[in-house]
């Protein structure tokens, strides 16, 4: 943290500063992008990604949505990029692993980001940036220009394929 | 909604990043910010750019290439489905149908071969990765359809090493150890000896002892894995486009000068969604509320820019390539052609003014998407290094 201490607090918008910025959202960024990418080092690159996305264009944020609005919509943005560029050929081992009782982690967390992978990505992404990132059904539809009717949908819809998930049986 | 859910709710919110992630983020802003020295520039001219090295393009075509492998798919690799279970279960899950494969002939590229082996062919929807003894295709917003793995192709994937191979009537018996993480353990494999098709996979000891798989093969018509470019399949080399970026490094095209500045046009690049970018050397920054899109044969385009630059606040600066320090000026025109007759690009003039440097008759390199062709890895593909960091150091202008 001393290199952050060092850097010099250049103004970037107007009563905002970058370092300001990258101290109050990393946090808040990267869980988001984590559980995105179930993948602590892409999530990683992606966050400090959004923060240089975020950097450049600091300048131009005109405060239309909140702070935290916008950079979700630059971390949506980078993580969707992300996601069609990358290369889908995790080992076929990870797949197994993922659905193999013996060794599939127990925490709660682990099995509900595990059955949120198995809904569509658009029913997982409002879930997430509802639930977890605790964003209005408003910013959600913001973050990811769709209605808000849309966001209200696929929240519902995540919601009971996620209680179908918690009938006895289905998961471990 | 249930403690359960709540409670893995609470989990998930709790999630932390490494505690130096947030400094390492802070760190390659401030190497983001470094700032580089304007220099002023105008002028108008006639400028005859290297077009030997850029050769003509489009080049021709890699449809053939896709084709072959379409059929080398069909033919060593015609799966339709993959089942396999789980010891303790006994479910059976079916994870695998190959559909028709198509790409989008107008944007379709070829990538270059990168250091894992692959090569890839890819639109902007559906990506084809090759590598030998193991193909994958990969469709955004839809479940992955994988082509089967070839024994091999298994083997380097898993990373498999202390590999011993036996042979068994018509399989191939292969044991090997795989480690990654922390996780380790022992495998054996099974594969039919003739055409390498993965049969069986078994644990024998650590993380997945348990785990027990098996492959079963259908049948496949050929007609069911077909690729069908379109007329004029404008396919792009991008490895050999890079590899001309490059030599363009080292050209020095005729400088224009005038009021003792000069400037460099070092190559223009089109795609085929109308973008286009003039490399320039000798231009400074310029503000991004200054931006200006270059006039391409009396159409003035919208901004466009790209993640060339080591970015500096509210700045475009130039990118460093080797000893060359290079502004992109870019913009969308909906169609670009092979040629400019007349091109004015817009460059700084003390910081905040502009003078039009005017070339005629410039050749454009063609290429299905700037951004694939610059930055395929979300940096530009001639910086090495950690990704995610700052990408390249501001430059230092021209003369």
């Amino acid at each position: 943290m001393d290199e952050a201490q060092a850097l010099p607090c250049e103004a970037i918008g107007p009563g905002i500063r970058i370092e300001n910025v990258v101290d109050e959202h990393y946090d808040d960024l990267y869980r988001f992008l984590r559980h995105l990418t179930r993948h602590r080092e892409t999530a990683e690159d992606l966050t400090q990604q959004t923060f240089l996305v975020a950097h450049l264009r600091l300048r131009s944020f005109r405060g239309d949505a909140s702070l935290r609005t916008w950079l979700h919509t630059l971390a949506f943005r980078e993580y969707t990029g992300w996601r069609r560029r990358r290369r889908l050929v995790a080992p076929l081992l990870d797949r197994f692993a993922a659905r193999d009782p013996g060794h599939q982690a127990v925490e709660d967390g682990e099995w509900l980001l595990a059955a949120l992978h198995r809904l569509k990505p658009a029913m997982r992404e409002a879930f997430l940036m509802h639930e977890v990132q605790e964003l209005t059904i408003d910013e959600i539809a913001t973050v990811l220009g769709t209605p808000v009717g849309t966001v209200k949908a696929r929240l519902h819809h995540a919601r009971a394929a996620l209680r179908r998930s918690l009938e006895p049986g289905d998961h471990p | 909604m249930s403690s359960k859910l709540d409670n893995a709710l609470a989990d998930l919110r709790a999630e932390r990043p490494d505690p130096d992630a947030k400094a390492r983020a802070l760190l390659s802003l401030r190497a983001a910010r470094r700032r580089a020295p304007r220099l002023a520039w105008a002028a108008a001219a006639t400028i005859a750019v290297g077009a030997a090295t850029f050769g003509a393009w489009p080049r021709p075509s890699y449809a053939a290439e896709v084709r072959t492998l379409v059929e080398r798919l069909t033919n060593v690799a015609n799966l339709t489905m993959r089942h396999y279970r789980v010891s303790g279960t006994g479910a059976a899950h079916r994870s695998l149908v190959v559909e028709s494969l198509t790409l989008d002939d107008r944007t379709c590229d070829r990538y270059p071969e990168r250091a894992d082996g692959y090569v890839q062919y890819s639109d902007r929807n559906t990506t084809i990765d090759v590598l030998p003894g193991y193909a994958v295709r990969e469709e955004r917003r839809r479940p992955t359809h994988r082509v089967e793995p070839l024994a091999p192709g298994f083997l380097a994937h898993a990373n498999a090493t202390n590999v011993r191979k036996a042979r068994d009537g018509s399989t191939t018996i292969y044991t090997f150890d795989w480690e990654r993480g922390s996780d380790r353990g022992t495998l054996r494999l099974t594969a039919d000896a003739e055409s390498g098709r993965v049969l069986t996979v078994k644990g024998l000891s650590g993380k997945y002892a348990d785990l027990e798989c098996e492959w079963e093969y259908g049948t496949v018509t050929p007609s069911q894995v077909t690729f069908q470019p379109g007329k004029g399949f404008p396919l792009y080399d991008l490895t050999a486009q890079r590899r001309s970026f490059l030599a363009a490094m080292h050209a020095h095209p005729e400088p224009t000068a005038k009021d003792g500045r000069s400037v460099r046009l070092i190559g223009v690049y089109g795609d085929e969604s109308g973008r286009l970018i003039a490399l320039v050397e000798g231009a400074g920054a310029v503000r991004e509320e200054n931006r200006r899109a270059p006039t391409l044969d009396g159409k003035r385009g919208e901004p466009f820019a790209m993640a060339l630059n080591g970015w500096e606040n509210g700045f475009d600066v130039p990118f460093r390539v080797g000893e060359r320090s290079i502004l992109a000026v870019g913009g969308s025109f909906g169609k670009v052609g092979n040629r400019a007759k007349e091109l004015v690009v817009p460059v700084t003039f003390d910081g905040d003014n502009f003078g039009d440097a005017v070339f005629r008759d410039v050749p454009i390199v063609r290429t299905g998407d700037l951004v694939r062709l610059f930055t395929p890895e979300n940096r530009p593909f001639w910086v090495t290094g950690p990704s995610g960091g700052a990408t390249t150091s501001p430059g230092h202008g021209g003369h």
